[in-house]
């Protein structure tokens, strides 16, 4: 454990705990890398910090803090961002850890990890729900299932009709950003503004909508609020929520929508005027407690016109800044399992026997099993980033070519023709009139040690990226290459479909292992086996007159609705999947059926793990930007 | 606009998960932990981070070089001072709101000398404490219904069980709750409602806004006129009831494919919901001068399906989105909520009623209460843990009905007869086995030896105690590793938290987690 350095990138929550785990655990040398600052809310969970290091970096004050618990440790803190960090940073670890909250920060270690061949240990959070995944060299990494892309919501819901509160969110997100973000203020209408806004937003706006006539059928429509004052004249009718939480703390509470118009017209008001003061365009910012009053009332605002339940304050926050839930108990129970795959991993590499290693999902008992340990999977063969290809070009950034870096590289890789690229830049392209840039020298194009350049072949699908070491001893066009390996190639046509007819195969042997297959037994009797929304079981159905058509698992019309009662069957698509937002949800029916029978029949066995419930996992769980 | 107040700001992370409410009980516990090791600091820890409001750390150790390797909450230079003062100290740092009290005593004397000392928590947890000692306490605590929450770990294996006697849960938090429509079962006023909107005279505008519900509650109730007052049964009928829907469509209106689809919300019987079922036939539902808030209320449901319910639970009172104009929505929405308003007011009359009948102040159970059961209704849940006495007790032991699962060796069931054994073997030698090295492989002959004597005291097969786990826990030497204390910590806090919030379903009642393969077992003893 000594001999072995370790990185971990992202001390919050879970690194916080991991931390401790491995000091205490025996390892030594550890460096740890983010780029943030301690804030008030970490401290519920970060219990290496207190109060007095708040706007500190978080890196720094953790290193200093368990040093103190193991004097002889080597703890190295890093106070940056992990993307300014090449493959030969990489290289130096035998293991990476990831404590990381953004999916961004992940991939980029993950691609760092696969092309310096290191073991990744990756961990997550959210609420009462965790897990730790591991990733061997060669096996499948971060990327090889596709990770969904940030929610986004279709513009017209937004614009038009809103069916939730996140709706409501996004769009008064929106208007702040239009209305104090971009332009500078004008004093002259401060009087007014409020007003303006008022009726723009909650009364012609929505007036607006109501005159496409066609939109609205079929649909409920929005009432108009009017002008404020005729809205705020209007009879308060207390809602039984207002009173219900009158106990609260004020940010939890929810008000009536008079009370919404008049801190409406306060919140534009005192914005207006921090505008003039700040002789700036605002930003929108969660923890501004005016930015997110005029959100927040904006929002509750056009949940009420379009008949939406109002939310408090506390909960608008929490959707508009994205606010993933955290306790220290969960983290503490993925570290504790983190810790323990980091001295799997040092087994594996001295054995390379992967069997020991395993990626556990944690979820909240009882409803779902606590720890659900995988064996680790294969590769996914159309994944980009375990296909990725590269070498390692010793030069001298200050004095080699661009041309001559394309030239020499592209004729001993036997490349046609290249392109070459860095970051999102495009440095070279033969189809594009760049000729000049070929002339200058490699470190113009801020190309240093430890970058990564990309070259393309422009007739054929081969990517090569090459790791620059710079060596200041080299001189001139003088250059090293070394291959990691075996020397890149171009992947064959062959190959390719090789690669898709294997896929394709494994996914019929899924198909086959996936439990909508019917099986006989006995004359008569059929099963059927559902996977339910309920995670923990699989429940087997066993009774003729259900089954209609197996594999496309339309049958679900005539499943008894005494299990739908029972078993949370509501969520069931038609396709067959299962998914807690599904648009398609198929009710289903009892037929004939008694009760007792049904339960007589139903069996429970052990789930079998899905894959894309993980997806869903790993991604983020709510980012709701337009752009 | 006002800015959040430092403790809204501290603990707004976890206020996602278990609101105000949860957060309000949570700071106004006092908590004991017995023994100060790896495993109790860190489940404090978990603890005092979220906000507990006052702990008891009880510890008559003193600091040990072994402490310093497991324990985060000791530091070298502590070698030889008073564990209790010391991790107390550093625990108290994590948390000005939290106030931290130790005692440096031995808390298997404390429990000898002074038990009565523990009435004045509101949880107590046992960590690695002696079994003696946990029979003592747990007598203790079931007589003055304290929760008790017993931690064990020896190496990779770790050990929970909760003891309460009854845990009464409202808020469940359950993510799909089911609706309470009453299509099936409509009241009055619905159907009042309903009988009202002439469906013929409406344009197609409006037509096409009629809310399904109103549509099936239409339906039904001309359906059971021309039948006898019974809903369609067979599938004839059904097919027959869905044709109807279907013709009466003038185009190809949403609100009509919706009552198509929902149509057996219409003709299902209306049943009461498992949980209320089990509440119902629960004994305490004969409610008594000592009956909790959670009965009484329980008794007075009962009360209500039997009379004014007429078979019926009172109304929840919220609706989903369906299609339909604002104002015909609305006010199905507002008949609903009214109705759910009504119903409550019932209940509460009712409670108070039995509060009278038994001297009790009336409106010891308020509105609110009655109004925040109602509204959970469908997940409303309580559990009983047998208590350790009678569980060590081969008369009432379930321990021989679990046989053929301490045989299974893919599940962890056997490590909790391992934990009985070690517990036996240092009552009986005043150490853990293992504890030196030297003695590891004697340690194990002796330990054999508890193991068959749990076995026979069981009347359990000896043979499924194999000298793997044996062996396993004398290697281990009742050693704390530190990974296996985050997880236990993380765990055990996590249950804590779901006891004291009373949201949730706390684990029932014994947990085991297996280090070596990563896998967790829970089961009833």
């Amino acid at each position: 454990m000594e001999q072995n350095k370790l990185l971990l990138i992202g001390v919050g929550g879970i690194g916080s705990e991991i931390i401790k785990c491995l000091l205490l655990s025996g390892y030594t040398e550890i460096t740890c890398v983010d780029l943030d600052t301690i804030e008030l809310s970490n401290l519920n969970r970060q219990f290496l910090f207190r109060e007095a290091d708040i706007g500190k970096s978080k890196s720094q004050v953790i290193c200093e803090r368990s040093k103190r618990f193991n004097g002889s440790a080597k703890l190295v803190p890093l106070h940056c961002d992990i993307k300014t960090k090449g493959p030969s940073f990489f290289s130096q670890f035998s293991v990476v850890i990831t404590a990381l909250d953004n999916v961004g920060a992940r991939k980029y270690a993950n691609m760092m990890c696969r092309i310096t061949k290191t073991p990744m240990v990756d961990t997550g959070s959210a609420g009462f729900n965790g897990q730790v995944e591991v990733f061997l060299p060669g096996l499948k990494c971060f990327e090889c299932t596709p990770i969904q892309p940030p929610k986004t919501y279709p513009v017209c819901t937004i614009r038009r009709n809103p069916e939730k509160m996140v709706h409501c969110v996004v769009w008064a997100k929106e208007e702040f950003k239009k209305e104090f973000c971009s332009k500078t203020y004008d004093s002259a209408e401060d009087e007014q503004s409020g007003e303006l806004l008022f009726l723009k937003y909650f009364d012609q706006g929505i007036k607006d909508l109501l005159a496409l006539k066609d939109f609205w059928k079929g649909k409920r429509k929005p009432t108009p609020l009017g002008n404020s004052k005729a809205f705020l004249s209007e009879k308060k009718e207390k809602t039984e929520k207002g009173q219900e939480k009158n106990d609260q703390p004020q940010e939890m509470r929810i008000f009536e929508p008079q009370e919404y118009a008049t801190l409406f017209l306060k919140s534009v008001r005192e914005l207006a005027k921090n505008r003039v003061q700040l002789r700036r365009p605002l930003i929108f910012d969660k923890d501004d407690p005016l930015a997110l009053a005029f959100v927040a009332c904006v929002a509750n605002l056009r949940a009420f016109i379009f008949g939406i339940t109002m939310q408090s304050t506390f909960e608008i926050k929490g959707i508009a800044g994205s606010i993933i839930p955290a306790v220290a108990s969960t983290n503490a129970i993925v570290a504790g399992i983190a810790v323990k795959e980091v001295t799997n991993v040092l087994g594996w590499l001295k054995t390379k026997k992967d069997e020991s290693c395993k990626s556990t999902w944690v979820g909240i008992p009882p409803k779902r099993i606590l720890l659900q340990p995988f064996r680790l999977e294969n590769s996914n063969k159309k994944c980009l980033v375990c296909k990725l290809q590269c070498i390692t070009l010793k030069v001298n950034v200050h004095q080699i070519l661009v041309k001559t870096l394309i030239k020499e590289v592209a004729k001993e890789l036997d490349f046609e023709s290249a392109t070459l690229g860095f970051g999102s830049n495009c440095i070279y392209d033969p189809y594009d009139e760049m000729e000049e840039n070929l002339e200058k020298k490699c470190y113009q194009f801020k190309i240093e040690h430890d970058s990564i350049v990309e070259l393309d072949d422009t007739e054929i699908d081969f990517n090569v990226k090459v790791i620059i070491v710079h060596d200041p001893q080299i001189k001139e066009q003088n250059f090293q290459i070394i291959f990691h390996g075996e020397k890149p190639k171009p992947t064959t046509k062959e190959e390719e479909e090789e690669g898709e007819e294997e896929e394709e195969e494994e996914e019929d042997s899924q198909s086959k292992n996936k439990p909508s297959i019917v099986e006989n037994v006995g004359a008569s009797e059929t099963i059927e086996i559902i996977d339910l929304i309920d995670e923990s079981e699989t429940i087997i159905l066993n009774k003729p007159n259900v089954i209609k058509e197996n594999k496309n698992l339309n049958l679900f019309k005539q499943l008894p609705s005494q299990l739908e009662r029972k078993r949370n069957f509501t969520n069931i698509s038609a396709n067959g999947e299962i998914g807690k937002n599904n648009d398609k949800i198929i009710h289903i029916e009892k037929d004939e059926l008694d009760e007792k029978e049904i339960k007589q029949n139903i069996k429970k066995t052990r789930k079998i793990p899905k894959n894309d419930k993980k997806d869903q996992k790993k991604t983020e769980i709510i980012s709701i930007d337009f752009d | 606009m006002s800015k959040p107040t430092e403790k809204e700001q501290l603990y707004s992370r976890q206020l996602y998960l278990w609101d105000q409410s949860g957060q309000n009980k949570i700071e106004s516990s006092h908590v004991c932990l017995l023994n100060a090791n790896s495993v109790g600091t860190e489940i404090l820890k978990n603890l005092v981070l979220p906000g507990l409001a006052k702990y008891t750390l009880v510890d008559g150790k003193k600091v040990t070089k072994r402490d310093t390797g497991n324990n985060f909450y000791v530091k070298t230079s502590d070698i030889g001072k008073s564990r209790a003062k010391v991790t107390s100290n550093y625990l108290q740092i994590h948390n000005k709101f939290v106030q931290g009290n130790f005692l440096e005593k031995e808390s298997a004397e404390l429990i000898e000398e002074n038990i009565e000392f523990f009435e004045q928590f509101d949880m107590i947890i046992a960590s690695r404490l002696p079994e003696d000692a946990v029979l003592k306490l747990s007598k203790k605590c079931w007589e003055k219904d304290i929760p008790l929450v017993i931690v064990r770990t020896n190496g990779l294996i770790g050990y929970l069980r909760i003891m309460k006697k009854e845990h009464c849960v409202i808020d469940r938090k359950e993510e799909e709750v089911h609706e309470d429509l009453r299509m099936n079962a409509p009241f009055e006023e619905l159907i009042e409602h309903c009988n009202s909107i002439k469906m013929e005279e409406l344009d197609d505008d409006l037509y096409g806004h009629v809310p399904y519900l109103v549509i099936l509650v239409k339906l039904m109730e001309q359906w059971k006129k021309d039948h006898e007052g019974k809903p369609p049964k067979t599938r004839e009928e059904k097919k027959k009831f869905k044709d109807i829907i279907y013709n009466m469509r003038r185009s190809d209106e949403a609100n009509f494919s919706e009552a198509y689809l929902n149509a057996w919300k219409a003709w299902n019987s209306y049943m009461i919901p498992d949980n209320i079922d089990e509440i119902f036939d629960d004994k305490n539902i004969e409610v008594t001068k000592e009956s909790t808030p959670f009965w009484l209320v329980g008794a007075a449901l009962k009360d209500f399906v039997a009379n004014e319910g007429k078979g019926t639970l009172p109304v929840v009172g919220t609706i989903p989105d369906m299609t339909a104009d604002t104002k015909s929505f609305i006010t199905l929405q507002k008949i609903y909520q009214k109705k759910a308003e009504k119903d409550a007011i019932c209940i509460h009359e009712k409670v108070k009623k039995m509060l009278e009948k038994f001297d009790r102040n009336p409106e010891e159970v308020p509105l609110k209460y009655v109004k925040f059961y109602c509204k959970n209704m469908m997940q409303v849940w309580f559990t009983r843990y047998p208590n350790i006495e009678q569980e060590f007790d081969p008369k009432t032991s379930k321990i021989k009905s679990l046989e053929s699962e301490f045989a299974n060796e893919s599940n962890n069931h056997i490590f909790y007869l391992v934990f009985r054994a070690v517990e036996a073997f240092n009552k009986e030698h005043g150490y853990y086995p293992g504890e030196s090295n030297e003695k590891v492989e004697s340690d194990y002959l002796l330990l054999k030896k508890e193991a068959v004597k749990i076995c026979e005291l069981y009347k359990l097969n000896p043979e499924i105690m194999t000298d793997k786990y044996l062996k396993g826990f004398c290697r281990f030497g009742h050693s704390e590793l530190h990974n296996v204390s985050a997880f236990m910590g993380g765990i055990t806090a996590q249950e804590v938290i779901k006891l004291i919030t009373e949201q949730r379903q706390p684990m029932s009642n014994t947990f085991i987690y297996n280090g070596v393969n990563a896998t967790t077992t829970t089961f009833k003893i």
